[in-house]
């Protein structure tokens, strides 16, 4: 009722708000559920390297200032018979980045709106967007999503067929008129003032690309890779660079990739990778693949439409020309992402082009160099900055009104004015320290266990692998001497015709020329399936203890002695099942092992790792004794007795694992419910307060008739507390009833059935 | 360096075998899997998620270009490794290809963007629900909205949600796709990646902690009154410390009344509260600003008529 005294409540609230703000409080709630790292606390393991900003400066000739001021005198005009209301800010935004790009860019979408209009049947808005649109300027179905995203709400407005006047009428045609004219003069434009400098951006830098390498690079690497929005702007570039030092060192990248060049490429590329993992079967994929392996073994430059080059990885190249600049600072940090990445040896130089005669082209530029800091630094645009303006789409928005409003130098100067000062206030440092306060919970120690752990955990997987792949493919393949390696000479699944060629296998990452060995593979899958349910009836193995890479000190006691082994497969049923694997083993105290008086009393037992490392001894062999079987079972108390207890050991782990996670739950749980009753009681306190207000002001109040009115209101006021006093008790219950419901439902989650399946029993013997 | 078939059994089934949610033998088959280098943060990013088996998700927000496509590949290829392939990642429209990409160069893993047109050829060739398929589900978010009751029965064994901060206002009442995949998908375990989880306000993180999981903090409400203010630093100027100092030493308890006349006009301004000079009084929580010294005397006044 009191709306304004708010400002001053508002400092009183915040003031209240600093005095409770406990960071450490909320930081421990969201500890369980957030998690991140910052780039400064990974330096150590990840080199990130620098980039640095060229600006190529160009100034239009007369013609073409004469066609920019044209088209966008046009693009200005409130109505237009080209530019239906639905696809007005799209389509002015797609012409205004055509026009800024290059004159061959611009040309036929000025003709083909020219066309549009003449070939509309009906007479309104009816005609949708031009497919050539789309070609030329790929990125136009992607705004168009992005820019519809935000206006998710708003209501498809239906569209009447309206009859033009014949005012409009002759409007319409003048438009028509008008559009030819420009196309008429984009088109007579042969010389592009901002073409003409590409080789001087592209000395510029190559130099400075060249210096970054200095010294840190066995032979300079010379390529560039260049960014351009128009398809049309990048065929022109591509003859622009046939008649230079450049001519047959270019690739293409873009959207279909249907040159004769690209189509070349990929059937070369095809013809070198035939019979491997490479081809993946998607024309689309590998023609990409194909191209870009093209620009890092063969070409120098790469002339890339960005729409097409999202997500591809150039980190062998660390020159970027921003032919022309997209306004969503995301959308460029996306473009510089692609080569300075993680692999980038060198620091990555950007060079962009900056028509000098535009002054809102260069505030626009003031803004993403300056304020988004994007083409300098080591990390370029923070996350902060990017964030600062949501999506970088509204930015964008942001922008075109500008272009789309202002006339003067003295409006495009104050509307950009205005913009940076907001910018700055958004931009603030208060948040991004809020936000690593709360949430960051880094620690070099648990980082540095991960490390080492995940590497041991690799190579023993690794090795683990390769030794089952040895095994299981000998007959089908043959296994080189050095490195992992095999060449597959048959499939050994038929049903795995399709999804399983023969030929070279590696294992390691990043294998180009041959297939990738990894267990995720088809025909890794079979073998460990088979390999899993192998036949292994009892029989005495030899292990040697001579001949390993490392000294195995936990089994040198077991030289020249035997006893038996058994192993078997625990599984833990539970919310995430787990598998565990048991050993049990004794030595017996005689090597000689062939009596059966040898087996009782005389046999220790063996540690469960000692019979697990027995399989890591680099040579091993079976002697086969079928009558072990029945051996064996004089032995099978002892080792069943041991299986138990290893059994019962890996239960009471889990158990205990378990239990300090439900104990986890159940303080998340009992805190929710705190939460709860919290809000319950505060709505009474608050009523409370409402009341002694109401109270008050009645007091005050001079005219009768308000201070009876004023009494009524606390009368209400009263009951609905008396109400919600009775209600409080019952949902308190209600609250302590759910978190009961929902312990329970955890409790019942982690609860185990464990069953055990049996694998083999051995007699084993150390030499 | 040969070995038995009791060997090839052990260790296909150590390599077989499916490790408890926190160790790192959990993600070996993944790691093994991957093709890029992976960093130890990454790793360890994949293990926090789901080191509690009673965990529903969680939100990794490393700063941009840390890697987190990555550490949610791990996630999903641990998932695929163990059979677990009702996996869904849903994305901005215009990076779905690149999620496709990256899963297929990075993890071995098969995709399948669903959007309208591969959605309705589905249908028509008899999956009544497309997003049950073998292969991992890439979707934007406005198609995920716009498939809603779909999403609500497939029992997915993971969600991603890239760029999760176009959730963060999922707690106003407004946020159609925000609510929409909150309660489609309230019963399965998340990930939700972002660099800015906390932009604007601390209301943000809670949507977010909410959409992964309900129960981490009570409602809005006490959220707000046990941390708001944080997001900016829960601070106030020095100028608003003294003003407050200032109220606090003229006595006033907090329901006195002062009238407007008694307020100097810098501070009127500042507030924006000129729109309601026709009023008398301006407020009853006791808060003002200290005026000139002539008024000091009639506020006095004021504030003892009550």
């Amino acid at each position: 009722m009191n709306k304004r005294s708010e400002p001053l409540k508002g400092i009183a609230e915040r003031a209240a708000a600093a005095r409770r703000w406990n960071p450490a409080a909320l930081k421990e709630r969201l500890a369980p559920i957030c998690q991140r790292t910052l780039r400064k606390q990974v330096l150590q393991y990840v080199a990130y390297t620098k980039r640095h900003a060229l600006v190529q400066e160009f100034t239009p000739n007369d013609d073409e200032q004469r066609l920019y001021d044209l088209v966008s005198d046009y693009l200005q005009q409130p109505n237009l018979y080209a530019l239906p209301s639905s696809q007005r800010q799209l389509m002015t935004l797609m012409l205004r980045k055509l026009l800024a790009s290059s004159t061959y860019a611009i040309s036929d979408t000025l003709a083909g709106l020219a066309q549009k209009l003449e070939s509309a049947e009906s007479e309104s808005e009816a005609a949708g967007i031009p497919q050539e649109f789309a070609e030329n300027f790929e990125l136009l179905p992607e705004i168009e999503d992005e820019w519809a995203e935000d206006d998710e709400d708003s209501e498809d407005i239906v569209k009447k067929p309206v009859t033009l006047t014949p005012e409009q009428r002759e409007e319409r045609r003048q438009e028509i008129a008008r559009l030819r004219e420009f196309y008429e003069l984009a088109k007579s434009i042969q010389r592009n003032s901002k073409g003409e400098q590409l080789l001087t951006a592209l000395e510029k830098g190559f130099a400075a690309a060249g210096k970054a390498q200095a010294g840190q690079a066995s032979s300079l690497q010379q390529k560039a890779l260049i960014f351009t929005e128009s398809r049309r702007t990048q065929e022109y570039l591509f003859r622009l660079l046939q008649q230079t030092e450049f001519a047959g060192k270019v690739v293409l990248f873009n959207g279909s990739n249907t040159d004769e060049g690209s189509q070349r490429i990929y059937r070369e590329w095809l013809q070198r990778h035939k019979g491997t993992e490479r081809v993946s079967g998607s024309m689309t994929a590998d023609k990409r693949a194909a191209l870009v392996e093209y620009f890092r073994d063969d070409a120098s430059i790469m002339i890339a439409t960005e729409a097409a080059a999202e997500g591809i990885n150039l980190q062998f190249c660390n020159l970027i020309v921003n032919y022309d600049l997209p306004w969503n600072p995301q959308r460029i940090e996306q473009r510089i992402g692609r080569c300075h990445r993680y692999g980038q040896k060198f620091d990555v130089v950007v060079v962009n082009f900056l028509n000098k005669a535009n002054a809102a082209d260069m505030r626009v530029y003031q803004l993403l160099a300056e304020k988004f800091q994007l083409f300098d630094g080591v990390f370029g645009a923070s996350d902060e900055v990017l964030g600062a303006v949501e999506s970088g789409v509204d930015f964008e928005k942001r922008i075109a009104s500008i272009y789309q409003q202002c006339r003067t130098p003295e409006q495009i100067g104050f509307q950009f004015n205005q913009l940076q000062s907001e910018l700055d206030a958004e931009i603030g440092q208060a948040r991004a320290h809020a936000q690593e306060q709360l949430l960051n919970n880094f620690d070099q120690d648990v980082i540095d266990k991960v490390r080492v752990g995940s590497a041991q955990a690799l190579d023993r997987f690794h090795s683990l692998l390769w030794r089952v792949t040895q095994f299981s493919l000998a007959p089908h393949a043959k296994f080189s001497s050095a490195g992992h390696s095999f060449d597959l000479r048959q499939n050994p699944y038929p049903q795995l015709k399709d999804e399983v060629l023969t030929g070279r296998y590696e294992m390691r990452k990043g294998v180009e020329d041959a297939n990738t060995w990894r267990i995720g593979h088809p025909l890794a899958q079979c073998m460990l399936f088979e390999a899993c349910n192998l036949q292994t009836p009892s029989a005495e193995i030899v292990f040697d203890l001579s001949g390993n890479p490392t000294a195995m000190a936990s089994l040198e006691p077991l030289k020249h002695q035997g006893g038996w082994l058994t192993a078997s497969l625990l599984t833990l049923q539970s919310a995430t099942p787990s598998d565990h694997l048991l050993f049990a083993g004794v030595c017996c105290e005689d090597s000689s092992l062939d009596g059966s008086a040898l087996f009782g009393s005389t046999a220790t037992p063996l540690e469960p790792v000692q019979c697990r490392r027995m399989f890591d001894l680099a040579r091993a062999m079976v002697q086969a004794q079928p009558s072990l079987l029945l051996q064996s079972e004089t032995h099978h108390e002892s080792l069943e007795k041991l299986l138990e207890a290893e059994r019962a050991r890996i239960l009471l782990q889990s158990d205990t694992e378990n239990g300090a996670w439900l104990d986890a739950e159940s303080n998340k749980l009992d805190r929710w419910a705190e939460d709860r009753r919290l809000m319950l009681e505060d709505e009474l306190r608050e009523l409370d307060e409402k009341i002694r207000e109401t109270n008050r002001a009645a007091l005050s109040a001079g005219m009768l008739q308000q201070k009876i009115a004023l009494k009524q209101e606390v009368a209400q006021l009263e009951a609905e507390r008396s109400r919600k006093r009775r209600d409080l008790f019952e949902a308190q219950d209600r609250v302590e009833a759910e978190r009961h419901a929902l312990f329970a439902e955890a409790s019942r989650r982690l609860i185990q059935q464990a069953s055990t399946q049996a694998l083999f029993t051995i007699r084993w013997r150390v030499i | 360096m040969s070995i038995t078939p009791y060997h090839a059994k052990l260790f296909a089934h150590e390599l077989t075998r499916r490790a408890p949610s926190d160790s790192i033998e959990k993600l070996a088959t993944a790691l093994s899997e991957a093709q890029v280098d992976l960093n130890p943060h990454q790793i360890e990013a994949a293990l926090f998620a789901f080191r509690s088996p009673l965990s529903k998700g969680a939100i990794l927000a490393d700063e941009v270009g840390l890697g987190k496509t990555i550490e949610a590949g791990i996630l999903l290829a641990q998932r695929w490794a163990e059979r677990r392939r009702r996996l869904l990642v849903i994305c901005p429209a215009n990076l779905r290809k690149q999620w496709s990409q990256e899963l297929a160069d990075k993890f071995f893993l098969p995709t399948a963007i669903l959007e309208a047109r591969t959605f309705t050829e589905a249908v028509r060739r008899g999956n009544l629900n497309p997003f049950e398929q073998s292969k991992i589900v890439i979707c934007s978010y406005q198609f995920a909205r716009a498939k809603e009751p779909y999403l609500r029965q497939t029992a997915w064994d993971l969600v991603v949600i890239d760029e999760a901060h176009r959730l963060r206002n999922v707690y106003k009442s407004g946020n159609k796709i925000g609510s929409a995949i909150k309660s489609s998908l309230a019963a399965r375990q998340k990930v939700l990646l972002t660099a800015t989880p906390l932009q604007n306000s601390l209301d943000e993180l809670y949507g977010l902690v909410s959409i992964v999981d309900e129960f981490t903090f009570g409602d809005l409400r006490t959220f707000r009154k046990q941390f708001a203010g944080a997001a900016r630093g829960a601070s106030i100027t020095s100028s608003e410390a003294s003003l407050l100092e200032e109220a606090r030493l003229l006595g006033v308890d907090s329901y006195s009344v002062v009238p407007i006349e008694a307020l100097s006009g810098g501070f009127k301004s500042a507030y924006a509260i000129q729109r309601n000079t026709d009023s008398h009084w301006l407020g009853n929580d006791g808060l003002f600003f200290p005026p000139s010294r002539a008024g000091f005397e009639r506020r006095r006044r004021f504030s003892r008529r009550d």
